[in-house]
């Protein structure tokens, strides 16, 4: 087991540097740079600067040097210094900024999570009061929660906040007066106050999908012979269902975990964009729309490190609840 | 002040236009307030002993908010305010100066209005004059190639560190023409540089080698002075061994000065503080130092929708959008909210042009064809376009000269009849230029192809955009002509115009009133979008005909007939004027008269109708300006915040 996991972490390292290579690759090639977005935007806005200028700002971020000298100068960075580049549309180190925004990408994904795992809890349950009310309100919900869009649910929930409950402000992680307060509290009540509207809308889709996938994997399960095999010899009926059943049917689930990670924090781009949350997600997407290389860049590595890693995790968790698995 | 009140008469002899911004500067001058009171919160600061006394820290000669300030003329006068409180402001991009204002993105933005733009000197909102801000007063020599400038005596900078001309030399010669910091701006008549010498602290001459000043002092205005006690140290080449890395760190929260009347104290992506610039230079009538509200939060939110659900919910005191599409929410929630909604002037027209270089010769000769353009001008339904996005408040906008210019000539304007709506003639002039229908009912380019052409647009910045070019699009198609509508990113955009790939582009041009007195016609005459005009519209202007000459000399932007011959005769027109004597107006009407005529048949450009911006204001919010007359941006930072004050205590 040590020996796997150790190979696995070894694989690790060329996978990074291969992803390293893609992201910086790819966050290149759409046409122009940073700056050229930079100057449609001024000129968008009708502000003014001359060629000469822009010319000289391409030579002083390195733009005008070819792609492998920009990627080896960045990727040096990384190795040696931990420094991921500056944020050019921010004028901050992108390190800075992305290890702040990820506690709370992290933060809210791993919550969301943890909610939509009470997906699993009520797919077991219409699993095996198939075609009961029950079975059929978990039903109807698990539609409702796959089917409505993360952005509408979002907005209809601050609406519902302002039109009847008279929220004075809606938006963000906290009500202004605390947004830039040190920690306290008072602070914290008011962070739960507003990060349920962010979880919520987070963690419907997913719960939505676990209790759809969880209910026809129990179901598929409970029809085998093994199951008769349980029964016939006379197990209890918790047994069988919690020890042989849900045992196999949870496979597809815990496998899928190993996406849960990168794919949450692209999963709430949209949520938070909406709310206003400072994640990830708002900020990698100005950064494509801005062309910000080094952050583009960063976060994509970023996203490409967890994939990397939740696979991992994902697997090790597999070979624990499936013995039959080899390493 | 004496020798320059004397040399001040002599110029009033010789025009009496020229002498407002003296008039102005004489009267704040003189205007002497003995007593000036300060806010609770600077009051509390002097009592312990961490802030001089008010009266030390305001020039000798505090700018005077006079009751009868002609931005508020029209609501019966400005009003004396009551101190505290925080206005609350929303936008929905990130500028990255919010945070660093110093850093490489430096004086680009809106919130810059706050903290330095407009504070030299000032635009009036009202009658096209411009009002003296931290330069008190200027005068030019009696041939116009010398502007004096004088700043004004005992000002600060919001950290107590005087403000002079020392500022204004430093940031012209090491922030703007630094090129370690990629800037290589300095400011340039005809072709000659600008130099600033220094007479003393508050007194500096700008000559440029002969050429005329006069109306220079606009370029004060927009102008973003820096620092030079803070930044001095770690400018590169000012200072032995600064980087630019140091540079670019200088200026966060704690570490930075403005001379506007707020400072960003404390913020992050989310939301930033501005608090109170405790050495502000202005007060109000009865001397109390301005501003009156102690703080401005600007939040950011992302979706546009939020930031309308943040105006009913009452958290925001002052909000502008873009189009009114909600308007209806806007207005029934007004108690909800305890808000007012205010229409502010929307000086932002949308404007299409054609590329008249595309390089496919059939499409080329077409776009150069001025009856097919004058055709492309009568197809536009102002009307069902006006309706849709600004029901019953929208206004036709005509492609030239600003109806309230004193240039404006009506009959000229109405002889051209482009605020109509017309297919038959549009159909009519299509067919006269050669484009007549197939048996397919589309019409047909010489080479057999259908009339028709890509027009390319920011729709992600805001989706009515699109709705309305979708207006446009099924009255072209009923007249035989295939308009595709390509929404993309403003990158793509200016990608494809520099690839000279763009047949159609669609930008924005800033229809404002112009200065009779200190006219600039790159100030109002618009650009069309051509590749090639980059770096004309790169300055913001239209090249003269003499420009246009010189770059075709130089054998590389233009050549030979790059433009079609009516546009070079409109830019002949501009060069003719520009090149007349300030104080010859009746010949510069006649001039305009012509250059109306010329530009507006030549069918330059196409504008669509606009209306005004609603904008949610708190209904106890005091001192509001004449909305109306003044162009509010996405965040009405220009709209006199230092102004407002809250009618109830907070």
């Amino acid at each position: 087991m040590t020996e796997f996991i150790l190979r696995r972490i070894m694989l690790m390292i060329p996978t990074v540097i291969l992803i390293a290579f893609l992201v910086y690759f790819v966050s290149q090639l759409p046409p122009g740079d940073m700056l050229s977005s930079y100057y449609a935007e001024l000129a968008a806005r009708g502000e003014t600067v001359s060629y000469d200028a822009l010319e000289n700002l391409r030579e002083r971020y390195g733009l005008d040097q070819p792609f492998f000298v920009q990627f080896w100068k960045w990727a040096k960075n990384i190795v040696l210094k931990g420094d991921f580049g500056q944020s050019f549309n921010l004028g901050r180190p992108v390190s800075e900024i992305i290890w702040n925004r990820l506690a709370w990408s992290l933060s809210l994904s791993l919550f969301a999570l943890v909610i939509s795992l009470l997906g699993i809890v009520i797919g077991i349950y219409s699993a095996t009061h198939q075609y009961s009310i029950g079975d059929y309100v978990a039903t109807f919900f698990g539609f409702l929660g796959l089917s409505i869009p993360n952005f509408f649910l979002a907005l209809f929930l601050m609406f519902i906040m302002v039109f009847y409950f008279g929220a004075t402000s809606v938006g963000g992680l906290f009500s202004p007066e605390y947004r830039l307060a040190p920690w306290s509290l008072a602070k914290f009540v008011d962070l739960l106050k507003h990060v349920w509207i962010p979880l919520v809308v987070m963690g419907t889709a997913g719960t939505a999908g676990n209790i759809r996938i969880m209910r026809a994997n129990m179901l598929d399960i409970l029809g085998r012979d093994f199951m008769r095999t349980a029964r016939g010899k006379g197990l209890k009926e918790r047994v069988v269902i919690y020890k042989h059943a849900l045992r196999n049917a949870l496979q597809p689930i815990v496998m899928s975990l190993g996406l849960a990670l990168p794919f949450m924090i692209q999963g709430e781009l949209i949520t938070a964009m909406v709310i206003g949350v400072p994640t990830l997600g708002p900020l990698f997407l100005e950064a494509i729309l801005t062309q910000d290389v080094h952050m583009v860049a960063g976060v994509l590595l970023l996203i490409g490190i967890l994939l990397v890693i939740s696979n991992l995790l994902a697997d090790l968790a597999l070979v624990w609840l499936d013995p039959r698995i080899r390493y | 002040m004496k020798s320059a009140m004397t040399s001040q008469r002599s110029r009033l002899f010789t025009s009496t236009l020229l002498a407002i911004p003296f008039l102005v500067a004489m009267l704040f001058g003189t205007l002497a307030v003995a007593q000036y009171q300060e806010a609770p919160m600077l009051a509390e600061m002097v009592a312990a002993g961490t802030l001089p006394p008010v009266a030390e820290r305001l020039p000798s000669n505090p700018w005077v908010l006079e009751r009868d300030h002609p931005a508020w003329a029209a609501g019966g006068g400005t009003e004396i305010g009551r101190y505290g409180g925080t206005i609350d402001m929303a936008i929905n991009w990130f500028s990255p100066n919010m945070l660093n204002w110093y850093g490489p993105a430096r004086g680009f933005e809106g919130v810059d209005e706050m903290i330095g733009r407009n504070m030299l000197a000032r635009q009036e909102p009202v009658g096209g004059g411009i009002e003296p801000g931290l330069i008190a007063s200027w005068e030019y020599s009696e041939d116009g190639t010398k502007l004096t400038i004088h700043t004004r005596e005992g000002a600060r900078w919001s950290d107590g560190d005087p403000f002079d001309v020392n500022d204004i030399i430093y940031t012209y010669i090491w922030i703007n023409q630094n090129e370690v910091l990629g800037n290589d701006r300095p400011w340039r008549i005809e072709g000659e540089v600008v130099e600033i010498t220094k007479i003393d602290d508050t007194t500096a001459e700008l000559t440029a080698n002969g050429q005329t000043m006069l109306g220079f002092i606009k370029t004060f205005i927009t102008w973003f002075v820096m620092p030079e006690h803070l930044t001095g140290p770690v400018t590169p080449g000012y200072t032995e061994g600064a980087t630019e890395e140091d540079f670019d760190g200088a200026g966060d929260f704690g570490n930075s000065a403005t001379i506007g009347p707020f400072l960003p104290v404390q913020g992050d992506e989310a939301q930033v503080v501005y608090e109170r610039n405790p050495y502000y230079w202005k007060v109000d009538a009865e001397g109390n130092q301005l501003p009156y509200v102690d703080r401005v939060v600007i939040h950011q939110f992302p979706d546009t929708e939020v930031i309308g659900l943040n105006i009913v919910s009452g958290l925001l005191d002052f909000a502008s959008r873009r189009v009114p599409s909600d308007l209806a929410v806007l207005m029934s929630n007004r108690e909800r909210g305890d808000y007012d909604v205010v229409f502010a002037l929307n000086d932002r027209v949308p404007r299409i042009a054609f590329n008249m270089n595309n390089p496919d010769d059939v499409l080329r000769e077409m776009f150069r064809n001025k009856l097919f353009r004058q055709a492309i001008q009568y197809s536009i339904p102002q009307e069902r376009i006006g309706e849709i996005i600004w029901p019953g408040l929208w206004e036709a906008n005509l492609p030239s000269i600003h109806p309230k210019s004193p240039f404006f000539d009506e009959a000229a304007a109405a002889a051209v009849d482009f605020y109509n709506f017309n297919p038959e003639r549009a159909a009519a002039l299509f067919d006269e230029a050669g484009y007549t229908l197939g048996d397919d009912g589309r019409r047909k380019m010489s080479d057999g192809r259908n009339v028709g052409f890509v027009l390319d647009l920011d729709g992600q910045r805001e989706p009515a955009w699109v709705r309305m070019l979708e207006v446009w699009q099924t009255e072209l198609d009923a007249l035989g002509v295939d308009l595709t509508i390509n929404s993309v990113t403003s990158v793509i955009m200016s990608e494809r115009r520099d690839a000279n790939q763009n047949e159609a582009t669609w930008s924005f041009w800033t229809n404002a009133p112009f200065d009779p007195v200190m006219f600039q016609p790159q100030e109002y005459a618009p650009v069309p979008f051509d590749p090639g005009l980059r770096s004309a519209t790169l300055r913001g202007g239209i090249p003269t005909a003499e420009e246009i000459r010189g770059y075709v000399d130089a054998g590389v932007r233009y050549p030979p007939g790059w433009w079609p011959a009516e546009y070079e005769a409109a830019g002949d027109l501009l060069a003719q004027a520009g090149s007349l004597e300030i104080t010859a107006i009746d010949e510069k009407m006649e001039i305009y008269r012509q250059f109306q005529e010329v530009y507006l048949d030549a069918a330059v450009f196409f504008t669509l109708p606009t209306g005004p911006l609603p904008t949610a204001i708190g209904t106890d919010v005091g001192n509001r300006p004449a909305f109306g007359d003044i162009p509010v941006t996405m965040i009405p930072l220009d709209a006199y915040v230092e102004y407002l004050f809250f009618t109830e205590p907070q």
